[in-house]
């Protein structure tokens, strides 16, 4: 009689996990025409570059409404290198510095860590030479970066 | 046969000696039959009706103490329970829940050793409540104040060239939650009994570091909303 008692409690405590299906924390930055504050989708290349890592965070990216990108783990402000390929015209760099505070998360112990992110700020530098495409400005939508698909900043791009 | 048994009621009741003084002291009526006698079928018709207080017992919980040898976590629990009747029985229970648990797909260890309350009460609804075999519903309440340890390897960033220290001692947590129970319970030997319950928890709240909740809740069992436990006692009538 124990040892079914026994059984059955750790067969019971052996079936419950409930980790998350979607789990990858990533900031949701939403295009929008500065113009007309209307959605957005890229006709220019774009590529986005952190500083302090050798991984291009998004490569020759063209067409997009909407870019995902990672924040660091430990950092309390990430510098982003956004770097505009226009079809005509120079090269140019907007640097973005994303100022935040970082916070292990742990759903269960049966599931990955993950580290959460609050945005307190956002910095933009428009790079040089002036001209289009360049990011206009950055509004924070939301600040808790979680594994929530929703939009955190919304990215108004002047053409 | 009759008669034997209405003297047996008598001394149950009110005691030889008390008899037999009482009947030297009753006058004898016109008929020549002691008062006495009349009284004491009259008091043996009577149902038997139980003390308020029909006794206390304690118990430990052999469920608990096997979990946490064969298992990552269990309980070394005890319980003070009053009998009303034998039909309600108010229960203390406090123990000491363990965990020391590694997930080896994480790589991450929980550790706790820390004490839990409960109380509640069960209602017997045997028939023949006198037999000292009980079949029971009840509830409780639990209540645990803990801290615990919560390490790993750290977390290795994927795209920055940093890691993050997995590194959590003495995290402080509370935790309040209800039970309902079903319950048997069986006369072994004399004022031994062994029995067994089965309990459905529902947690009710919990306070939590920043990084989450504890793995393991001590007297609850493993952390999530609700969740099912049980126990098998061995149980002494005081």
């Amino acid at each position: 009689m124990l040892m079914a008692a026994v059984t059955l409690m750790v067969t019971v405590a052996c079936n419950d996990i409930d980790c998350p299906l979607y789990n990858k924390v990533q900031v949701h930055y939403a295009l929008y025409n500065s113009a007309d504050q209307t959605p957005l989708t890229l006709t220019d290349t774009l590529t986005v570059k952190a500083i302090g890592s050798d991984s291009i965070l998004y490569n020759r990216a063209i067409g997009l409404r909407r870019l995902t990108l990672p924040m660091s783990y430990t950092a309390d402000a990430d510098t982003l290198l956004f770097e505009w390929h226009p079809r005509s015209g120079a090269e140019r760099v907007d640097t973005v510095i994303i100022v935040k505070t970082n916070q292990l998360h742990s759903e269960s112990m049966d599931c990955s860590m993950l580290v959460f992110h609050t945005i307190r700020a956002v910095y933009l530098y428009k790079g040089q030479p002036m001209g289009s495409p360049t990011i206009d400005s950055i509004v924070i939508r939301n600040r808790e970066v979680t594994y929530e698909a929703t939009e955190h900043l919304q990215v108004y791009i002047a053409k | 046969m009759k008669l034997q048994n209405i003297y047996k009621s008598i001394l149950l009741s009110s005691g030889l000696s008390l008899c037999i003084s009482t009947m030297a002291q009753q006058p004898i009526d016109n008929l020549g039959v002691r008062q006495v006698q009349t009284d004491s079928v009259a008091l043996a018709h009577k149902p038997t009706k139980a003390l308020w207080l029909s006794g206390m017992s304690i118990s430990v919980d052999l469920l608990g103490i096997v979990l946490s040898q064969v298992s990552s976590y269990g309980n070394y629990e005890a319980a003070l329970r009053l009998n009303l009747q034998q039909k309600y029985f108010p229960t203390l229970e406090a123990g000491i829940g363990v965990c020391d648990r590694t997930e080896e797909a994480t790589k991450t260890q929980f550790k706790t050793r820390a004490p839990y309350f409960r109380i509640g009460a069960d209602l017997n609804l045997a028939r023949n409540k006198q037999s000292g075999n009980r079949i029971f519903v009840g509830m409780r309440y639990g209540f645990s104040m803990f801290k615990f340890d919560f390490t790993g390897d750290p977390i290795q960033d994927p795209v920055w060239p940093t890691s993050l220290p997995m590194h959590y001692p003495s995290q402080s947590s509370t935790a309040h939650w209800g039970e309902l129970i079903f319950g048997i319970e069986a006369k072994i030997w004399r004022n031994f009994h062994l029995g067994w319950t089965g309990r459905y928890r529902k947690r009710m709240t919990q306070s939590t570091p920043t990084f989450g909740q504890a793995w393991y809740i001590p007297g609850y069992g493993k952390n999530s909303g609700h969740t099912f436990g049980g126990t098998f006692n061995l149980i002494f009538d005081l």
